[in-house]
């Protein structure tokens, strides 16, 4: 169920706000409701994943007792945070050990078995053996197993190093995981984000119609703008061959629909979120205005950025353990940023360009020539390097990006059917909506400067947009959502 | 000393604390919200409700059977003597009540999209605004220049990448839903394999793939061509060409000749113009005559007359269901039409298998561009014999295959016995887009011919009652090129009266002018009562033959049960 469906806006929605507020009403939190609604939600994509949400959450929960030295005390003391940085016992290790080996476990079987399958088939072609292959075994992957393994980690970290409190009871600890306002496609929200949170939140009125806005706003992004750029974008990058001009406006089109798709998906979530009381960070802000690579993490994607940053960089040492050792670990942490996002070498490549950009320009320092240029150039440059990264993103194999970023060069072979290209994505209609996209994009404000100040012109052009969205969301068949296969 | 940096939780609970939006403006905005959400579901209620008897019940509700069938499927997934220890049947009974639960949501989430009162009054008139202003299509459409369409799979053949190549390949074989069987990509080894086995039998195969659109006309899509350039073609051609050479099938590309005549598609369909038909059905004939060793007849067996036929083309009335919107001309051609055409339902040397391409011009139901002079015709008339054909619209990578598959295992291998070659033509899109299910043609029966299928009776109608084993499902309205569609039940304990078969093969529309049917309704395992009629004798009175037919998945031992087959009008859940 994505949320630029029927479904979602017609019958989950209405319901799930519904039956919150009535559980709310009899003095309840709300969170068996919200809990229950949210396996639904889950389980609607495939019935048989919920087990394994369940499980995963289980196996977190009593993690995160046994590391908070919950059992053996009286239940019903109060939860307090560990001393952050003390000592901790060897059972405390162990239950951390335990959490974070059983849900990368489960996102690395689930994610990476076809990708080391197809990879042990390569091989053994490779040395003339295509018997051996295994071409039977294929592994569904399992709907937002990479957020919400990393959301669950999160929990059991932050009790390990004291940042937050643990929950004793399971069914907030459930809400928590399986929240679906962010569970398939995020954003990233880690535990202590939203521990105080789970245990008192406000619900005002200003608070919802905040919500509304944003939801309205997300679902425009994702439907007026992100699909007629898919379709331009899916015009090119599914084609045999495609020529100069025709591989830029694809590639900057799959540039706006990845934007528009993935963020108004995250507006669309913090906005469902404000409407059940829940404060989700910024997860958009604006990334292609970045004047570097570096800045661009700052601004694409923050809720994963920032989720690398504290469990993983900073535990490799981050900055602190010499200049080479940086490089080596911003590189190796944009790898395995890379690898999180798919089981595709492609990604992998497309990590390490950007692990690598972010160490050439920490080697370059700040005195550097790049500093000096006007700043619409250094957007332009970041720009451009973004999008030839985007094309290992968009591309399934590594033959298709080189050829693809070839043809952006003008170096690739052009067949002669590729011209047929112009035909099909040169209509107005796309054209209108590319145009709109890229100055949305440019000269645009995002979401959370847009609903900061909220006049009855904004409302009314916010529920407008809301519902034409909706009208061509129910007169359209094309509604690709990125970010749901990863 | 700075200020300590705040976490991003603190900005977003400030920035959210701090909305400046007055308390009228607030209740304004969430109360429009709400009802939005709110009011158009109940409408939608309201009218489920009131079209509850037509439909069998208030389609909103119909998400509460979806457990029910789970459990069915869960029962029905697989034998277990002892559940306690059959571990592996207990798995594949979970593994069978998930994929239909999969099946079933899916279905759901489309029937409550399709069928809601808002798709249903702004589908039409938002396509035809940006069809018409903005030059948008859909998913089976481009909008071409000066009123031109094209149907998007044929673009996408010319496109895409190689049909052959073995990343495509790959991608297509892990592609379909879960509850389906993923498709067979490649074509090659079905068409060799009916190749060998039509080799062992003594009969030559001449593949004739007929060229789509953007091949011949790309000028009308984009300004980049000019007409009456290059003959377009998908960068695996050659290489198919190549390998079909080598394994020895004759393989006619009819571009060439076809490019003799101006027009050579029309504007608004998929298909071939009548003269473009005409052009490849000579350059078809030419090269099976110097197959067989046939001289060319001095006179024409048939006379023909010309007929003058006006139709809207099927990208715009189906693919873009804008028949009504005045956007599109109907064009007029004329037709050669066979006066006192031969049957091709007869026994005849050559088979002829072929899609829309071939029923176009020569069945007009469904098609609606005149009858009697299709490319089956036309070959015959210039070959100077008969043909015994088996054509359906759509899916020509494998339903007539299945079609001569089925006929000659009722028949057994006798049936070859007189045939000299198997013309088989298929829109060249399938090669990148069809389903080249594999046949195992060697389960042929080694027998003499005998009479086909028993015959129900001959005329008039009659019931019977029988249990659902296995039924096809119609495609979604407006998915597909053709707005009619015949689905299949296959019923066992049948009882009727003059019946002597326990199974039964009843044919029956499932998709009729865009619209599915009550035939969706059924389930297998129910049981029915029908009112039918012998389906050769009504296929040939209503020109049914022809219509897409989805298949039933029977068995080589179902198909060898030689069930009757049976048509009805009447779908009575």
């Amino acid at each position: 169920m994505v949320f630029s469906s029927h479904l979602f806006i017609f019958v989950f929605l209405a319901l799930a706000l519904g039956l919150y507020y009535t559980a709310r009403r009899f003095g309840g939190k709300g969170h068996l409701t919200l809990t229950l609604l949210s396996y639904l939600f889950y389980g609607w994509a495939n019935p048989m994943f919920v087990f394994l949400m369940f499980g995963s959450t289980v196996i977190d929960y009593v993690c995160g007792l046994v590391i908070a030295k919950r059992f053996g005390r009286d239940w019903s003391a109060p939860d307090v945070a560990l001393e952050a940085g003390g000592s901790r016992t060897k059972a405390q290790r162990i239950a951390l050990m335990v959490s974070i080996c059983s849900n990368l476990s489960l996102l690395g079987f689930f994610k990476y078995f076809n990708l080391g399958v197809d990879s042990f088939n390569g091989l053994v072609e490779a040395f003339g053996m295509g018997d051996m292959a295994l071409n039977a075994i294929r592994i569904t992957l399992p709907l937002g197993i990479s957020f919400y393994t990393f959301q669950s980690m999160s929990y059991s970290i932050d009790i390990y190093r004291g940042h937050a409190r643990p929950i004793r009871n399971f069914i907030d600890f459930s809400c928590y995981v399986s929240l679906f306002p962010q569970l398939v496609a995020g954003p990233i929200i880690r535990f202590h984000e939203v521990a105080e949170q789970l245990r008192q939140r406000t619900h005002t009125l200003d608070k919802f119609a905040r919500g509304v806005a944003f939801f309205c706003l997300g679902m425009s992004k994702k439907v007026l703008l992100a699909n007629p750029c898919g379709w331009i974008a899916d015009a090119s990058f599914n084609a045999g061959s495609v020529g100069f001009v025709d591989s830029w406006v694809g590639v900057v089109a799959y540039s706006f629909q990845i934007y528009y798709d993935f963020s108004g998906y995250s507006d669309m979530a913090i906005g469902v979120g404000l409407m059940l009381g829940f404060v989700f960070p910024k997860n958009f802000d604006s990334p292609y205005i970045s004047q570097s690579i570096t800045e661009f993490w700052r601004r694409w994607h923050i809720s994963l950025s920032s989720w690398l940053r504290d469990y993983l960089y900073i535990p490799l040492g981050g900055n602190r353990l010499g200049e080479v050792r940086t490089y080596i670990n911003l590189a190796l942490v944009m790898l395995l940023g890379g690898l999180w996002h798919g089981a595709s070498w492609n990604f992998v490549i497309w990590g390490g360009i950007h692990g690598g950009m972010l160490a050439f320009e920490r080697l370059q320092g700040k005195d550097s020539f790049y500093r000096s240029l006007p700043r619409v150039a250094k957007i332009a440059v970041t720009y451009i390097i973004v999008l030839f990264t985007w094309v290992f993103f968009r591309t399934d194999d590594l033959g298709h990006a080189l050829s693809y970023c070839g043809s952006m060069l003008g170096l690739s072979s052009v067949h002669d059917g590729a011209g047929l290209i112009a035909g099909a994505v040169y209509k107005p209609y796309y054209l209108i909506y590319f145009a709109l996209a890229g100055i949305v994009v440019w000269f645009g404000v995002q979401t959370w400067d847009y609903t900061r100040k909220i006049t009855p012109f904004k409302a009314t052009l916010i529920l407008l947009s809301f519902v034409y969205a909706v009208v061509v969301m129910t007169t359209q068949q094309f509604n690709p959502f990125i970010y749901f296969i990863f | 000393m700075s200020e300590p940096r705040l976490s991003r939780e603190e900005i977003a609970n400030l920035e959210v604390g701090h909305t400046d939006i007055s308390r009228g403006t607030a209740l304004t905005i969430v109360a429009l919200f709400l009802a939005f959400i709110v009011v158009l579901p109940f409408i939608q209620l309201g009218l489920d409700v009131k079209n509850a008897k037509d439909h069998g019940g208030v389609q909103t509700f119909e998400v509460a059977a979806i457990p029910a069938k789970a459990l069915k499927a869960f029962k029905n997934g697989a034998p277990i003597d002892d559940p306690a220890v059959n571990a592996a049947g207990l798995l594949k009974r979970f593994n069978a009540a998930n994929t239909q639960t999969l099946k079933s949501i899916d279905a759901y989430e489309t029937d409550l999209k399709d069928n809601s009162f808002l798709t249903q009054a702004l589908v039409s008139p938002m396509q035809a605004f940006n069809t018409r202003f903005l030059g948008q299509g859909n998913d089976l459409a481009y909008i071409g220049r000066d009123g031109w369409l094209f149907f998007r799979p044929g673009v996408n053949y010319v496109t895409g990448p190689g049909f052959l190549d073995d990343d495509r390949l790959l991608k297509r074989s892990r592609g379909g839903a879960a509850w389906e069987d993923a498709p067979t990509p490649d074509p090659r080894p079905a068409i060799l394999e009916l190749h060998s086995y039509l080799q062992a039998q003594g009969v030559q195969l001449i593949l004739m793939p007929a060229p789509v659109k953007a091949m011949l006309h790309p000028e009308h899509l984009s300004s980049r061509y000019t007409a009456g350039g290059p003959v377009l073609q998908n960068p695996s051609w050659n290489a198919f060409v190549s390998e079909m050479s080598e394994a020895g099938v004759t393989l006619v590309d009819p571009s060439t000749a076809m490019q003799t005549v101006s027009n050579m598609f029309l504007k608004t369909d998929t298909h071939w113009t009548p003269e473009a038909m005409l052009a490849a059905t000579k350059a078809l004939a030419d090269i099976t005559r110097d197959t067989l060793q046939l001289s060319a007849p001095t006179t024409p067996p048939w006379s023909t007359r010309a007929v003058e036929v006006t139709n809207l083309g099927d990208i715009a009335a189906n693919s873009l269901q804008l028949a009504d919107a005045g956007i599109f001309q109907a064009e007029t051609v004329t037709i050669q039409q066979l006066i006192d055409p031969p049957d091709l339902t007869k026994d005849a040397e050559i088979v002829f298998l072929g899609d829309s391409f071939a029923n176009i011009y020569s069945v007009d139901k469904g098609l609606a561009w005149g009858d009697d002079a299709g490319l089956a015709h036309q070959l015959a008339n210039e070959l100077g014999q008969p043909l015994l054909a088996f054509t359906q619209n759509d899916n020509a990578a494998f339903a007539t295959r299945q079609m001569l598959f089925s006929h000659a295992l009722k028949q057994g291998s006798g049936f070859w016995k007189n045939k000299k070659v198997v013309i088989w033509e298929f829109a060249i899109r399938e090669l990148a887009v069809g389903n080249w299910k594999p046949i195992q043609w060697d389960l042929i029966p080694d027998r003499g011919a005998v009479s086909t299928h028993p015959v129900a009776a001959a005329t008039g109608s009659q019931t019977i009652t029988g249990t659902i084993r296995k039924l096809s499902r119609p495609p979604k309205p407006g998915s597909v090129p053709y707005r009619d569609c015949i689905v299949q039940l296959y019923l066992e304990g049948v009882q009727g009266d003059g019946i002597d078969s326990k199974v039964a093969l009843i044919r029956l529309f499932g998709m009729q002018d865009n619209k599915w049917t009550d035939a969706t309704k059924f389930e297998p395992g129910q049981q029915v009562t029908l009112e039918v009629t012998d389906w050769a004798s009504t296929a040939k009175a209503r020109q049914l033959a022809t219509l897409r037919v989805e298949e039933a998945e029977l068995s080589v031992d179902e198909l060898l049960e030689d069930a009757p087959n049976f048509w009805t009008d009447l779908a009575t859940p």
